[in-house]
């Protein structure tokens, strides 16, 4: 993450924070980050203004998971290192065995990531109960 | 106010996610905000921030 997008972010909590203080404020990186990465920028605006670090979610998107484990295994590593949870996403576009064999191929890296699909409302309860 | 992470590739549902979580709290009286890139903006469209009386900001290259 680049210090101009870092110093943005970090006054768009503060802006927040400030303005209206809602009580969930989500960030949503456009692609994957490090979780370290992120979790260090957020970190940065609590020297002016309080407000509470939450968990860093990743997900993992099921469908474009072979792609992905094939040519950014690298990143996808370090992207999922450090995270607080993640989440195999979008599963009701998946078999149940193609789901599995992701589950089994990120465990045999030492990560667990719940199925998950907001659409069919599966493990959305496990995120919220995460954030809350 | 609670700064939550949602990350992840492009079309990795995290926009469905947070949409999902914004109605989830909306419901329980607790509001939310979003900070998500340009491009990213065009799925929180007004009739859902009004509904859920959510907040978004973009970043350029966010």
């Amino acid at each position: 993450m680049g210090c101009s997008l870092a110093s943005s972010l970090v006054a768009a909590i503060k802006k927040f924070k400030r303005e209206s203080d809602p009580e969930f404020l989500f960030i949503e990186p456009s692609e994957m980050v490090i979780a370290k990465e992120i979790r260090d920028v957020v970190l940065m605006g609590q020297r002016d203004v309080k407000y509470e670090v939450g968990p860093v979610i990743a997900l993992v998107d099921g469908e474009g998971f072979r792609d992905n484990w094939q040519e950014r295994r690298h990143l996808l590593i370090k992207h999922l290192s450090g995270a607080d949870a993640a989440f195999i996403s979008r599963i009701d576009l998946l078999s149940e065995s193609r789901t599995k064999s992701i589950g089994l191929a990120l465990a045999e890296m030492g990560f667990s990531a719940w199925p998950l699909s907001t659409r069919q409302s599966l493990s959305a309860h496990q995120v919220v109960e995460l954030i809350a | 106010m609670k700064v939550v992470t949602i990350m992840g590739t492009m079309d990795s549902g995290k926009t469905s996610l947070i949409r999902h979580l914004s109605a989830h709290f909306a419901q329980k009286g607790k509001r939310s905000a979003v900070v998500v890139n340009e491009e990213g903006r065009e799925p929180y469209d007004q009739e859902f921030l009004t509904e859920h009386g959510a907040q978004i900001t973009g970043l350029r290259g966010g």
